[in-house]
């Protein structure tokens, strides 16, 4: 009789602590099941998130871009060829007339061909789509340099036989050519310094000038409309750029953007 | 086995050290409801090692235990009542801390002699911590959070908690009843509850250690 009540009680202690046991268990593993899966959604969401925002950022500067091709092709096309055709009449007037108004006429109609020229240039780089970012930027360094009297120092190594895709490239001279911009516009420096490297399946670039410098606002909404379309051109392309700058201390900016090259 | 039992038996108490002196070297960086658990485990610490000691001595340690489940008690109940933001929640801990208390000091002063194992109140207070481990996973669900759960310090020792009165309810439900069972079966059982007082500080100890 005793012996049967101890095997009940055993029975009863192995089976109930076994089955509290499993029971335990398989709250544990269906709480880290559940738990896992739910920041998995999370992320996979969040990541969802950032690739919708980073396409619709590609694809606003796409739309700018092509937007800036059509708009400097009519100009070049259109308003340019109309210039030099009244270039051209004009010049079959004053082979009958000498009246001065018509030499003045004809300096006017070459000074507006070659704004036109110039903002279709900028506008749309023609370089860049011919030549590449090597020589287009290259180019504008040495364009710069003459025109400004500013010593403009070039270092684009290894990005000529990268060949990049349209899109990259045209970021990066976006970026030189704005950065650039505002240093002419508010620096007053005598001194450029552009680099551009290939390093790690990365392109790295490194701007600087010697001007006046100014205080870089820490947060996102104090920067002005320049710096963020640069921050969006370089972050669309999964990169990143930044700037350090101060009173008396010129300016300096740093990128990154990943890139591996087609073999 | 017996070996291998008594062993676990034997070394069991100094498992405690390992959440111990987690608990005391991060004391001052640990969240208040962290700190409530590591006055209670330095508690636990000498009052494991006191009943330890009666027990070498040959001397009855039960009673020991009546007082230290009613502290044990109230110590989870405050940590778990620190968990809680809702107020409801809070109060409803706080009472059943107290009507816990009242019946595990009625329990020992009428109902089960102090030389003797506290069963009913060590399993109701068992049967409590567990619906208090379940309402922690509840809690840990539906926090917003980005981190791993594993990164939780609270997983952790809810785990170590739930796990632990899980495994012990039905020994604890029975302990007046397992001393007329054959020794080395006897022995195993308490082995086994070692082993899971064992696992129930290094997951203590792993929570302390968390920040999160």
């Amino acid at each position: 009789m005793e012996t049967n009540v101890t095997e009940n009680i055993y029975f009863i202690l192995v089976a109930g602590t076994m089955g509290m046991f499993i029971l335990a268990l398989t709250v544990i593993s269906a709480i880290i099941y559940y738990q896992n899966r739910r920041i998995k959604h999370q992320n996979d969401l969040r990541q969802l998130e950032v690739e919708h925002r980073l396409r619709l950022l590609q694809n606003s500067i796409d739309v700018q871009e092509k937007e800036r091709k059509r708009f400097s092709e009519d100009l070049h096309d259109d308003t340019g060829a109309i210039l030099a055709a009244a270039r051209l009449n004009l010049y079959s007037v004053m082979k009958n007339s000498d009246h001065p108004a018509l030499l003045e006429t004809k300096e006017l109609i070459d000074i507006a061909i070659s704004g036109i020229r110039r903002i279709a240039h900028d506008l749309s780089p023609p370089a860049l789509a011919r030549f590449g970012l090597y020589h287009a930027l290259g180019d504008f360094c040495r364009q710069i340099s003459v025109a400004e009297e500013i010593s403009v120092e070039t270092e684009i190594a290894d990005l000529e036989r990268l060949d990049l895709d349209t899109k990259t490239e045209m970021a990066v001279y976006r970026v030189y050519t704005e950065l650039i911009n505002n240093t002419l516009k508010h620096s007053a420096c005598r001194h450029i310094c552009v680099r551009i490297h290939y390093k790690d399946n990365r392109i790295e670039g490194f701007y600087s000038d010697d001007g006046k410098g100014f205080n870089i606002p820490e947060n996102g909404t104090g920067r002005g409309l320049g710096l963020k379309n640069m921050e969006s051109r370089i972050s669309a392309l999964l990169g990143e750029i930044s700037f350090s700058s101060g009173p008396g201390k010129g300016m300096q900016a740093q990128m990154y953007i990943p890139y591996t090259p087609i073999l | 086995m017996k070996d291998i039992a008594n062993e676990i038996i034997k070394n069991s108490p100094f498992a405690i050290l390992l959440p111990l002196f987690t608990g005391l070297l991060l004391f001052r960086k640990s969240p208040v409801s962290n700190r409530v658990l590591i006055v209670h485990i330095c508690l636990a610490a000498i009052v494991n090692f006191v009943s330890a000691y009666m027990w070498h001595r040959k001397q009855n340690n039960l009673p020991l235990l009546h007082v230290y489940t009613v502290t044990e008690f109230l110590f989870l109940s405050a940590y778990y009542a620190l968990r809680w933001k809702s107020s409801t929640a809070r109060t409803l801990v706080l009472v059943m801390a107290l009507l816990f208390t009242a019946f595990a000091v009625y329990n020992s002063l009428y109902l089960q002699s102090i030389y003797h194992m506290n069963s009913y109140a060590r399993s109701l207070e068992a049967l409590i911590l567990i619906g208090f481990g379940a309402s922690g996973y509840y809690l840990l669900l539906t926090e917003k959070g980005e981190h791993s759960i594993f990164s939780r310090s609270f997983f952790w020792i809810n785990t170590g908690y739930f796990l632990y009165f899980s495994v012990s309810f039905f020994l604890f439900t029975l302990s007046n009843y397992v001393r007329i069972i054959e020794a080395d079966i006897r022995h195993t059982v308490w082995a086994i509850h070692a082993l899971f007082m064992i696992v129930l500080y290094i997951l203590v100890a792993i929570g302390l250690w968390k920040r999160t």
